[in-house]
């Protein structure tokens, strides 16, 4: 079963820490009564969790823990702040989050993990790069190749972002030849590459 | 004759494109009332899907394509030429006599409607005209944080996406393309096909996000891979790290389009590219593993 948009509307309030006593009441609600709901508000929280620390939470039924945050938070009767719903959705993301990367890993012992131990890069204190679910509209469409920081304004990672920005240029054309065809309109890739090269780039 | 947006102010247009993030929003919310058992598409939506997604391998056409990221715009003049694997681009905004970019599109297979019907939601929605030509509105929703969404207005005879709107999961818009003007050539009966770039299997991917598989890889301009959900698309580049930097990441945007660097130490860089958001793109960086060099 689908769950309803006012649920999700409700959870995504619940995430951005804007949630009337309404949507705190509907979404426990729904996350004791519905499975489709918990996966949903898991889902939720997951990629929140894997966009701030770049870690993967485990799967965990959570319906408790919302209701123990929520009856903590307000008592089930005051109009809860921003601040409060936004303490309960964090509450509640650090409950599920055990920071592994099982869910990617494979028992493949032939292929070792082109990655430090840890899984992603991410430097503590960092911003997240986008944690909105369905919040009223911040029209920002994307400004040209602006870079978005991904993990703090450290020194290593402006050259990270001077790397991605360098890449971007470097391998748009051959990104853009090479999906070109699966797209609706196969000239429009083409048409985001800032520059496209004389000759095609496959000898 | 100069089009509408040349004229409208910033301003105007950030109203506009606010605007069309609110239509963004409903239709992202709003659950089709099209979609039924089975595949999950009624016969009429997976036939205008259908036709959207294998239109460009079936008609040439040409015309002047609006290209809109933010406040960056920019007009361009586009001729494909699918019958002959090409097509070719001019960049109005640019330079005065701007020279012509000629491309070479290699043909695959369009991916079925139903197929894409587990990782995407179609509606239909209403009647629209673009550049002159009858259009009809389907709106593409993610069911997962893992893609973007679009709003495609495609022509009615065609099936060729006259206006696309794409956003994030979230509905923040990123970009838009429009046809000002489109001429629509004829029906290819011959689609050239091109030797596809193979080379050595560099590195392996342990696990896809849900819904993309590897279609293609390539040795040029370094080992890279592409994957692909269909609709989505994203090309992975492997290369020695270019300096001596402790792990990191780091991204670029412009429009739609992400570029997202991982650096592992006295290892390799990873380059994440495609239409995708972030979250996909480290999951994608997170799968890439390396055989070990006995």
């Amino acid at each position: 079963m689908a769950v309803d948009d006012v649920i999700r509307e409700s959870m995504s309030a619940v995430m951005d820490g804007e949630a009337s006593e309404m949507d705190l009441a509907r979404v426990l609600k729904a996350v004791e009564s519905s499975s489709d709901a918990r996966a949903y508000w898991q889902r939720l929280q997951g990629a929140q969790t894997l966009l701030k620390t770049g870690a993967m939470p485990l799967s965990i039924d959570i319906s408790e823990g919302v209701r123990a945050n929520v009856s903590s938070a307000h008592g089930g009767r005051r109009q809860p702040g921003p601040l409060t719903s936004l303490a309960v959705a964090a509450s509640v993301t650090l409950a599920v989050v055990f920071g592994g990367q099982q869910l990617l890993q494979t028992n493949d012992a032939n292929l070792p993990i082109a990655q430090v131990p840890g899984g992603v890069m991410t430097v503590q204190g960092g911003t997240p790069v986008q944690a909105r679910y369905g919040a009223p509209p911040q029209m920002q469409a994307v400004a040209p190749t602006p870079t978005v920081n991904v993990a703090g304004r450290s020194s290593t990672n402006k050259v990270y972002e001077q790397l991605a920005r360098e890449r971007f240029e470097r391998y748009g054309f051959e990104h853009a030849h090479q999906t070109a065809a699966l797209q609706p309109n196969s000239l429009v890739p083409f048409a985001r590459v800032p520059t496209i090269r004389a000759h095609s780039p496959s000898p | 004759m100069m089009p509408i947006t040349a004229l409208l102010s910033k301003a105007i247009r950030a109203r506009v494109m606010q605007a069309c993030f609110v239509l963004l929003s409903c239709v992202f919310v709003v659950p089709s009332h099209s979609q039924e058992a089975g595949c999950g598409l009624a016969p009429e939506l997976e036939r205008d899907v259908n036709k959207l997604l294998g239109a460009s391998s079936v008609y040439d056409y040409s015309g002047t394509l609006l290209v809109e990221y933010g406040n960056d715009r920019e007009f361009i003049a586009v001729n494909s030429r699918q019958g002959q694997g090409e097509g070719s681009l001019t960049r109005l905004n640019r330079q005065a006599d701007a020279p012509l970019e000629t491309v070479a599109v290699q043909p695959l297979g369009p991916t079925s409607a139903c197929g894409l019907a587990r990782f995407y939601a179609f509606s239909i929605e209403s009647e629209q005209v673009v550049a002159g030509r009858a259009a009809r509105r389907i709106s593409i929703r993610p069911r997962d944080t893992l893609r973007l969404g679009y709003l495609m207005d495609i022509d009615a005879e065609s099936g060729l996406p006259l206006r696309v709107v794409s956003a994030t999961p979230e509905g923040q818009v990123l970009e838009r393309f429009e046809f000002a003007q489109f001429q629509l050539g004829q029906a290819i009966e011959h689609v050239a096909v091109l030797a596809s770039e193979s080379g050595p299997d560099v590195f392996q991917f342990a696990n896809l996000p849900p819904g993309f598989i590897v279609i293609g890889q390539g040795a040029s301009p370094v080992a890279h891979k592409v994957v692909s959900d269909g609709l989505a698309s994203v090309s992975i580049f492997i290369e020695p790290q270019p300096r001596a930097l402790a792990a990191g990441e780091g991204v670029a945007l412009r429009g739609s389009t992400l570029a997202y660097t991982r650096g592992i130490p006295n290892n390799f860089l990873i380059t994440v590219m495609g239409e995708v958001p972030i979250t996909t793109a480290r999951l994608l960086a997170d799968a890439v593993r390396v055989p070990q060099v006995p």
